[in-house]
């Protein structure tokens, strides 16, 4: 770990963390305004009135009943996943792939430092904005709720629905990451990287809809992730939180430990 | 330092806790001085903003001497101690450590090893196939210590295929590369804390300015140390202040050559140094070269300019599709590479007059000869001395043409 290096970084990539940043405040803004518990029957109706097929593969197949299973539906549900996957899969890029694939990678293993050293400060940082990312969201959806309705919110199920989205998001930056780590150009990097969790997103939209497709969820993480029943407490969150930072070490682990051994034509 | 510091008058002041007697600059000695501490702890040589830097003699006040070089005040570059019992400590030495334990020897007991004859890189029959097919097969050769080495090849050749295996970003298929016997792939990351290294590709990160740049590599390397690198920044006029991505290929080169030559290392790997250099900047770089040559760094360097290579190097390597073919002492590259001179005559005699010489007689066009000369000068000269001539031109030589000359017939590119 290389603090100065660390901390380039962090430079060279603020501006994507502030725009993700931005969207996310944004959807979180207008989801708790939205809110309203007396209209909270109309939403449910709107929702109940379109074409049914489309809402549940969107994860808006139940209805909200309070303000926790509201967000649960309409930001955790879709919002928390789609933005956050795009932001892993941008940032993985940049972080390993691009620098090899352009070669300025040469200049920073020129240094005396270890190639591991290197590879885990971009690691760091990479579950470190995240996290990060992912906290400020929380904090924020917490201040809002509690400014626009005090007492509404159920903090603990909401703090437990953010914790899963974390260590979920963190399993999924793990696949971006690794696959940055061991292709030598960014079009793979991004094919396997970028293309594996978005097929998961896929798989778990067409899961969503129901019927028999109920055997998909053993092929998408996401479907450990049912935000709803994590609010009304009809999920654990243990499972997920296990898988997730099992699939979150070992892919980062596998990612440097290879990184730190291949050939890198620089 | 300029000559106008160095003939500054000399002052004598107090200077961190003891007396200073020399040159200054900004009241700060800064040129050639000499410092006297309370304990009896003398300096005697060259000073930059405050602090002992280049060369001096450092005595300490049990009676230990330090002759050599010195970086912000600390034993850094070659130099010698002597310790009061006699033990002499020679080498190289890097922010007052000493580097390389082999040479501590008893005053007496043997003769100094001397390190002018060391190979510093080490590369034996070393093989890298990349899929293609293509790579490098059994290349063979050494770079001794304060020696320039020049590496020649067209592109594709396999100049960075080795420097590859050198900077251990790729492992060797087999065969063994050191540097200051290290082996390169295992202990790559300790090997670059005294190697300078240009990559032959331009790619910096895009985003930072020149000097963020520069802070991060020093930061990485672990010295800052600024006054060698804001020296070098003016003398490739290099602009700094902006962003990578809006400076000029030259510059970018520019700014390669700074990072590769700030941290003042003892070994340098140079991919095409020179490219994207316009003609001054090429004879800055290699006055640079020269300079460092001349401080006993060893040097390799790759580069497919013949010219560039005479200038600077010992001794150079020749590689084609992946093999070594050549090895040898740059003036011998020389003496064999032919030349070919156009001779406008002035008679019509003459051109006979230059056959019946024995020279080697290319195309004709009018009254310009084209006129073959591989280290003959003598013959061709006095075969000119019997002409009338009116001009006389050097035929720009594509590398192939040298190559062709060298290899003979066979060789094709």
């Amino acid at each position: 770990m290389s603090f100065s290096l660390f901390k380039a970084t962090a430079k060279s990539n603020w501006l994507i963390f502030l725009i993700f940043f931005a969207i996310l405040l944004m959807y979180m803004t207008v989801m708790v305004g939205m809110y309203d518990p007396d209209s909270i029957e109309a939403m449910n109706q709107f929702i109940e009135a379109m074409p049914q097929g489309m809402m549940e593969a969107f994860g808006y197949g139940d209805t909200a009943t309070s303000l926790a299973t509201f967000m649960a539906l309409y930001y955790y549900g879709f919002i928390i996943i789609i933005f956050p996957l795009i932001y892993c899969i941008i940032l993985a890029n940049r972080l390993v792939a691009a620098l090899v694939d352009r070669g300025s990678m040469a200049y920073l293993l020129a240094t005396p430092n270890t190639r591991v050293k290197i590879i885990t400060t971009l690691a760091v940082y990479m579950a470190a904005s995240i996290t990060l990312l992912l906290l400020i969201n929380t904090g924020i959806g917490l201040a809002l709720s509690e400014s626009m309705f005090p007492g509404e919110m159920d903090i603990p199920a909401f703090l437990k629905l953010n914790l899963a989205a974390i260590l979920l998001t963190l399993a999924i930056s793990s696949i971006c990451f690794f696959f940055s780590c061991i292709f030598h150009e960014t079009k793979y990097s991004l094919a396997f990287g970028g293309g594996i969790p978005i097929l998961f997103f896929i798989i778990n939209m067409l899961r969503n809809i129901g019927g028999s497709n109920q055997w998909l969820k053993y092929l998408t993480l996401y479907s450990l992730f049912d935000a709803n029943a994590i609010v009304t407490g009809e999920q654990s969150i243990i499972t997920l939180c296990l898988v997730s930072a099992a699939i979150f070490l070992a892919l980062y682990g596998v990612g440097i430990i290879i990184f730190s051994r291949r050939n890198l034509y620089l | 330092m300029d000559k106008k510091e160095r003939t500054g008058e000399k002052q004598v002041i107090p200077w961190a806790g003891g007396k200073y007697g020399g040159q200054l600059k900004n009241n700060v000695p800064h040129g050639l001085g000499k410092l006297l501490m309370p304990d009896g702890t003398k300096y005697d040589g060259e000073w930059i903003e405050g602090k002992p830097q280049g060369r001096g003699i450092l005595i300490y006040a049990k009676g230990a001497v330090y002759r050599g070089e010195f970086s912000e005040g600390k034993k850094h570059g070659y130099g010698q101690y002597v310790q009061p019992d006699g033990t002499i400590i020679k080498g190289r030495w890097n922010k007052g450590k000493f580097l390389d334990t082999l040479e501590s020897l008893q005053k007496g007991s043997a003769i100094l090893r001397n390190t002018s004859g060391r190979d510093v890189i080490r590369i034996k029959s070393l093989y890298f196939t990349y899929k293609s097919g293509k790579g490098i097969f059994d290349i063979n050769f050494n770079v001794k210590n304060g020696e320039v080495f020049g590496f020649l090849g067209p592109n594709g050749a396999g100049k960075t295929t080795t420097i590859r295996n050198l900077l251990g970003f790729t492992k060797p298929d087999s065969g063994i590369c050191t540097i200051n016997g290290l082996n390169c792939w295992k202990n790559a990351a300790e090997i670059q804390g005294e190697l300078g290294y240009l990559p032959g590709e331009m790619a910096f990160f895009d985003e930072m300015s020149g000097i963020q740049f520069f802070n991060l590599i020093g930061d990485l390397r672990g010295k800052r140390g600024n006054s060698r690198r804001d020296a070098l920044i003016d003398r490739f006029e290099l602009d700094p202040s902006g962003r990578i991505r809006r400076m000029s290929k030259g510059m970018k080169q520019k700014l390669g050559i700074v990072t590769a030559f700030m941290h003042d290392p003892a070994v340098y790997i140079l991919d095409e140094p020179t490219s994207g250099l316009d003609p001054l900047m090429q004879n800055i770089f290699v006055e640079l070269i020269l300079e460092e040559k001349e401080r006993g760094k060893t040097i390799l360097m790759s580069s497919h300019n013949f010219e560039e290579t005479y200038r600077t190097c010992d001794r150079a390597g020749i590689i084609r599709e992946g093999r070594l073919v050549a090895l040898e002492d740059v003036h011998s590259l020389k003496s064999s590479q032919r030349k070919a001179y156009l001779v406008t005559l002035g008679r019509k005699e003459d051109l006979e007059h230059l056959r019946s010489a024995g020279l080697e007689i290319g195309r004709i066009s009018k009254n310009t000869v084209e006129v073959y000369v591989s280290g003959n000068y003598d013959q061709f000269i006095s075969a000119l001395a019997g002409c009338k001539v009116l001009g006389i031109e050097v035929a720009t030589q594509s590398l192939e043409q040298v190559f062709l000359k060298y290899y003979g017939q066979e060789a094709s590119f």
